[in-house]
């Protein structure tokens, strides 16, 4: 089809007739600017090739003409094949439509629409323009880059365009059930990935093998627990038997009887060796006694004889002792004689030196008492002069806190008249020459220049002039206030006596020289009459001059004349010495004296001791002959010697029968090794005994065990439950392998189905491709099976979605597929007009320009026309230029006025 | 002397593969039973010999215990005597003591212990109780050393698998000399184990079991009836059938499309009535996917034919051209249709593969013409 010429008239802003002429096979462009019309006229060329003529759609009723009631009225002129027809449309009033082929009218109404379909091969009434095949192809403003969708219609169009050529490869309805109940066998058994799904036979199969498998495993858990059991059993009573076997009973019990005995004479043998050593014990012991009897009398003979040696021995040292002593004596009476006499000699030197030492202290207390009477007077004068200034102090002193309080008095006073002097006006009165005794103040002539501080009212008056009142400043409580200053001051100095603070500081100062003086009275007074213990120094002084009189007067009572100092010191000396003189020898013969008399007491012990000794050994030899005189002892000597000897062999017999019978009894070792024996077959037979009794309770036991067990039918059930094992797996594997054939199957199908889709569309992809390396070299496209585009590829990269593609290239490749989908069309023997309304908006300069070449390469196979208000960007598109014109002619085909004859009009 | 000898009986058998028809095969073993005991009144024979495996289970229920012994109770002039088997061991606290305490019938024997007893005048019976599951030795052994009078004859009973001695004793379960008969002297070996009634020397018989209960073992149940004249003469044995169902194993390898007429074809001619026919049948073949559903359609004839059909098919599936142009004549199915087929023949793919393709293609067969 291609289309050769446009008219509307009564549609849109066309109220007259406006043609678009010159449209031809290869590259159209319209360019107009907006408003032109460009989209009206396309919208007026799909109803009117595609509209039914009395069809009252939003489409048709879009067509009215703006600000008249017109009928709208469009004509397309088309090449088809090699005829030339032309389509006469009226719609919205005075409905009609007319073909004409060739010129010639063919049909009217209806057919005529019918005819049209039929000449284009749409299929009649179609819904919208965009159901249609050729609405694959128009692209109207602003949907340049939607993605191709064709409808069903344009599939099954491309459909038999393809299948024409490549075969019926998609197997159809039948194909697609197939799959389709595949697929849907498999989800019911599978999820997504593979697992079985619930609810569906394989997992059924599948729990049933495992239920088969766990009740089998727990049937023949239970037959080997049981079976186990039986084993235990059997070892049980075969345990049994050999335990209650009575022959080995019996040989143990003799082997046990046998190693009794031989502990029993074991230990007979023991008695009797212990029994022969006891024996010898006692022999030896007392041969033990005899010979210690023996000994002992010997001893006594030996002692005895010492004994009368020794005697004789002390009498003769004892008379030695003696002869000294008496010597010794004699010689401590005569020394006890001088001695006597020394002492009194003494005593007289000493008599002689205390008296000549009383007369020179007599004479130092004389002194010493003319000394304390002079002290005395002084420190009596000095008490009363103490006493006479405290008297003075007591009159004039005035107490520190008083003086303080007096000046704290004196100051608030001053303070008082101070603030209110401050507030006191100052006069100063200055008299000029003839001012003398005529000024006046309060009644006072001033005769010369004066100040005056105005506490008071005051009165000046110049004679006959002037009188002045000042009234000071200062309030009334000012001056009470320095009234109650005075006040108090008064009241302090009377406190204390004074007229006034200067007096009261005077008496203050006095005060203070008083006790200055005062003090220093008082150091002179304990320096000559200290103090001590609490008492006075004067009356310690006294006292101490009462006791020299009385000692005085004591010792002059009794002796001569004492004033002579210095004799009666040489006096004293001289007999100091005459008596140490006499104190050393009488210490030396004490000396020498006390010497002796520790000889002579050493003497006598001596003597006493040896004394002592010869007693005691005569004691010991009265108490040994008493023991054994002299006349038995000979005899026991002989008698004792015998009876040893014979107890000595007495107990070397009994030894060697001991020894003896020691030998014939068995080791230490032997009798534990029997006593070991005893105690392991005594212990065997219990232990026999016992364990014969616990295997008959385990025996029990597990008969209880088994034959609860044995009724529980267990090997019915495991042979069951085998059986059903395998029949539940033999379900299972012919399920899965059904599973695994669907599966198959289903992939299988797939492939096919992928590998003919690849077939069905290679010729499309075959069209589009050279549009696509003119925009994109190396680029390919991918479709499915309804045609629409997936994505693209540029030179071996990933396929890029085609959602994800900017909107400038979106649309080129929308572009490219619909030029495709023409080319195919053309090159199957239907060519069909593709019309591209205000498209490659989104186009860069580089990309137009390529898009402009695809253009013109389609534009070599079909008819293309392109709506554009964009003249500069299409400068370089090429084409055949068209426009849309008023149509001036009067030889129009569309006469308004010429009535169509009506064919269904409503 | 005449007894009736007979084994393996296996009492309790579940059969459960065989789904709903599992109980009329634990009937017919207790059937048996019965057949057994009319046989024996019917020659005069007093003693029937059960060599081992009287039950199938070591711990079967009460019902189980009691179900062959009410059965051998009915025959009172007749005395059946029962060896413990493999299945059935004589242990403490097992089965037989159970048996005991339920209450043995008085014509019922139990020869739970290797000591010789007696059958009647001058016969003497010398069993071989199992008192384990595997035993190692030769029980039958003691027999050589079970003194009888002079003149009696010595019938022994046992249970286990003949053993070629010398060739590592200890490793045969339940091992039994070949030559025992000859050893101890016995007039006739009644053996049991085998599922199969087999003579092993003229004094030594396998007597197979009352009933089948496997294929490719026996196909009929059998007793023997044995007749010894007098101690040292050969015995007369004559196989007797008792059972109820035959058991039977058929391969068919399919090579041409029409080898499959009726399901009677397939039959053995000595399987009457088909009705009791236990049939396993094992088809192998390459066959079209139309010939496929016919087999099916065969096999479903002959299941209702038969007592039970255990058909094992080791078919490949081989598709014509029909076959893949009633899947499709071209398009996606028919390509797929191409590539299972050739998948199933591709010699590189594991036969578990190959198998899988020609299920798929079944599959695709079935949906393409559902």
């Amino acid at each position: 089809m291609i289309i050769t010429h446009i008219a509307v008239e009564g549609v849109g802003r066309f109220r007259g007739r406006h043609v678009v002429r010159g449209l031809g096979p290869g590259l159209n462009l319209l360019c107009a600017a907006n408003e032109a019309g460009k989209s009206t006229i396309f919208r007026a060329v799909q109803a009117c090739l595609f509209a039914r003529h009395d069809a009252n759609t939003k489409e048709t009723r879009a067509l009215g003409c703006i600000g008249a009631q017109l009928s709208a009225r469009v004509e397309v002129g088309f090449k088809c094949g090699d005829a030339d027809y032309r389509i006469e449309k009226a719609f919205l009033r005075s409905n009609a439509t007319r073909l004409y082929k060739n010129d010639r009218l063919i049909a009217e109404g209806r057919a005529a629409d019918e005819a049209l379909w039929s000449t284009l091969d749409l299929s009649p009434g179609a819904r919208s323009f965009e159901d249609s095949a050729i609405g694959l192809l128009w692209v109207r403003q602003g949907q340049s880059f939607e993605p191709v969708r064709p409808s069903g219609e344009g599939q099954a169009l491309l459909s038999r365009m393809i299948e024409a050529e490549v075969g019926k490869v998609l197997g159809g309805e039948r194909g697609e059930r197939v799959f389709t109940s595949v697929t849907a066998k498999l989800a019911l058994e599978e999820t997504k990935t593979g697992l079985a799904k619930t609810g569906g036979a394989w997992k059924a199969a599948l729990e049933r093998v495992e239920a088969a498998r766990r009740a089998l495993d727990d049937v023949r858990a239970t037959l080997a627990s049981l079976e186990a059991d039986r084993d235990a059993l059997a070892a049980k009573l075969r345990e049994r038997d050999g335990l209650a076997d009575a022959s080995a009973l019996a040989q143990m019990q003799a082997d046990l009887n046998l190693a009794m005995r031989e502990r029993d004479t074991a230990i007979g043998l023991d008695q009797a060796a212990q029994k022969a050593a006891t024996e010898a014990a006692r022999c030896e012991l007392a041969h033990e006694r005899a010979s210690d009897k023996h000994q002992r009398l010997i001893a006594l003979d030996q002692r005895i004889a010492a004994t009368r040696v020794r005697i004789g021995e002390l009498d003769r040292k004892a008379q030695e002792e003696e002869a000294a002593l008496n010597a010794q004596a004699t010689a401590l009476t005569d020394q006890e004689e001088a001695f006597a006499k020394l002492g009194a000699q003494l005593a007289v030197a000493e008599r002689e030196a205390d008296l000549a030492r009383a007369r020179e202290l007599a004479a130092q207390d004389a002194e010493r008492l003319a000394d304390l009477d002079a002290r005395l007077k002084q420190a009596r004068e000095l008490r009363d002069r103490i006493n006479l200034l405290r008297q003075t102090f007591a009159l004039v002193n005035v107490a520190p806190d008083a003086l303080r309080r007096i000046e704290q008095a004196a100051r608030d006073l001053e303070a008082a008249q101070s603030r209110r002097a401050a507030k006191a006006p100052q006069i100063a009165i200055r008299l000029g020459p003839d001012g003398v005794g005529r000024v006046t103040s309060s009644g006072e002539a001033i005769t010369g220049p004066r100040d005056i501080a105005a506490l008071e009212p005051l009165r000046i008056e110049i004679a006959e002039i002037a009188s002045i009142e000042i009234a000071p400043a200062a309030t009334p409580e000012d001056a009470q206030s320095v009234n109650r200053a005075r006040e108090k001051l008064e009241r302090e100095l009377v406190v204390v006596g004074a007229a006034s603070l200067a007096e009261a500081r005077e008496r203050r100062a006095k005060a203070d020289d008083i006790v200055t003086e005062q003090r220093g009275l008082a150091a002179e007074l304990a320096m000559i009459a200290p103090a001590a213990n609490g008492k006075d120094g004067v009356a310690l002084l006294e006292k101490a001059l009462c006791e020299a009189q009385a000692k005085l007067a004591a010792f002059v009572g009794a002796a001569p004349d004492c004033s002579d100092r210095e004799a009666l010191r040489e006096q004293r000396c001289v007999a100091e010495q005459a008596r140490d003189t006499l104190r050393r020898e009488h210490h030396e013969l004490q000396r020498a004296l006390l010497a002796s008399r520790n000889g002579v007491a050493a003497e006598k012990m001596r003597l006493a001791a040896f004394r002592g000794d010869r007693e005691a050994a005569h004691e010991k030899l009265a108490e040994d002959l008493a023991l054994c005189p002299d006349e038995e002892r000979p005899h026991k000597l002989i008698a004792l010697a015998a009876e040893a000897a014979q107890a000595r062999a007495l107990f070397e017999q009994a030894q060697a029968e001991a020894t003896r019978l020691r030998t014939a009894v068995p080791s230490g070792e032997q009798r534990a090794a029997i006593e070991a024996r005893v105690k392991r077959l005594t212990q065997a037979i219990a232990a026999r005994h016992d364990r014969l009794q616990e295997v008959e309770r385990d025996i029990a036991g597990l008969r209880g065990r088994i034959e609860s067990r044995g009724g529980e039918d267990l090997g019915e059930r495991e042979s069951a439950l085998a059986d059903a094992l395998a029949l539940a797996e033999r379900e299972r594997a012919r399920i899965e392998q059904r599973l695994a054939a669907l599966r198959l199957l289903r992939d299988t199908i797939e492939a096919c189905r992928r590998e003919a889709r690849e077939t069905f569309l290679a010729p499309v992809k075959r069209a589009m491709r050279p549009y696509l390396q003119t925009l994109f070299p190396g680029a390919d496209a991918e479709l499915d099976e309804h045609f629409s585009i997936g994505g693209v590829q540029r030179s071996g990269s990933e396929i890029e979605p085609f959602g994800s593609l900017s909107d400038g290239t979106r649309e080129q490749i929308a572009i490219i597929v619909r030029l495709a989908f023409g080319r195919l069309l053309a090159e199957r023997g239907q060519p069909t007009p593709i019309v591209l309304d205000d498209s490659l908006v989104f186009s860069d300069d580089e990309r137009i320009e390529r898009m402009f070449d695809v253009l013109m390469q389609a534009a070599e196979k079909q008819q293309v026309i392109v709506l554009t208000c964009r003249s500069r960007a299409f400068q370089s598109c090429g084409g055949r230029p068209l426009a849309i014109e008023p149509d001036a002619s009067p030889q129009t085909t569309m006469d308004l006025r010429a009535p169509l004859r009506l064919v269904g009009s409503r | 002397m005449r007894i009736l000898h007979t084994a393996d009986w296996q009492i309790g058998k579940p059969f459960l593969r065989f789904g709903e028809k599992a109980e009329a095969l634990r009937a017919a073993r207790l059937d048996a039973v019965e057949r057994l005991g009319d046989l024996a009144v019917a020659e005069g024979v007093a003693h029937i010999l059960v060599a081992g495996d009287v039950f199938d289970s070591e711990t079967p229920a009460n019902v189980t215990l009691r179900g062959p012994l009410e059965r051998m109770h009915r025959f009172a002039r007749v005395t059946w005597h029962l060896l413990p088997g493999n299945h059935d061991p004589h242990r403490p606290c097992g089965l037989w003591e159970r048996v005991r305490k339920l209450g043995v019938p008085p014509n019922v024997c139990l020869h739970l212990d290797p000591e010789p007893v007696v059958l009647g005048d001058h016969c003497f019976l010398l069993p071989a109780p199992l008192t384990g599951k595997a035993e190692t030795r030769d029980l039958t052994a003691r027999m050589d050393a079970m003194a009888t009078p002079e003149g009696a004859i010595r019938i022994g009973l046992a249970h286990g698998a003949i053993a070629q001695f010398g060739a590592g004793e200890g490793e045969a379960k339940n091992p039994i000399d070949p030559a025992r008969a000859e050893r101890a002297g016995l007039d006739y070996l009644a053996l049991g184990d085998w599922h199969r009634t087999q003579p092993v020397n003229a004094r030594t018989w396998y007597a197979g079991t009352p009933e089948p209960d496997r294929y490719n073992s026996q196909a009929v149940g059998t007793a023997l009836l044995v007749t010894i004249p007098r101690a040292g003469a050969i015995p007369q044995v004559e196989p007797r059938c008792v059972g109820t169902y035959h058991w039977r194993s058929e391969a068919i390898a399919l090579t041409e499309p029409d080898q499959l007429t009726t399901p009677e074809a397939a039959l053995p001619a000595t399987a009457e009535p088909v009705s009791k026919l236990v049939l396993a049948l094992a088809i192998s073949g390459a066959v079209s996917i139309t010939a496929r559903r016919m087999l099916d359609q065969w096999l479903e004839r002959l299941q209702a034919l038969v007592f039970h059909l255990d058909a094992d098919l080791d078919l490949r599936i081989r598709p014509d051209r029909d076959d893949l142009e009633t899947i499709d004549f071209d398009g996606v199915l028919r390509r797929a249709a191409e590539t299972l087929k050739q998948q199933s023949v591709d010699p590189s793919l594991s036969s578990a593969a190959r198998q899988t393709a020609e299920d798929a293609l079944m599959e695709l067969y079935l949906e393409a013409t559902a």
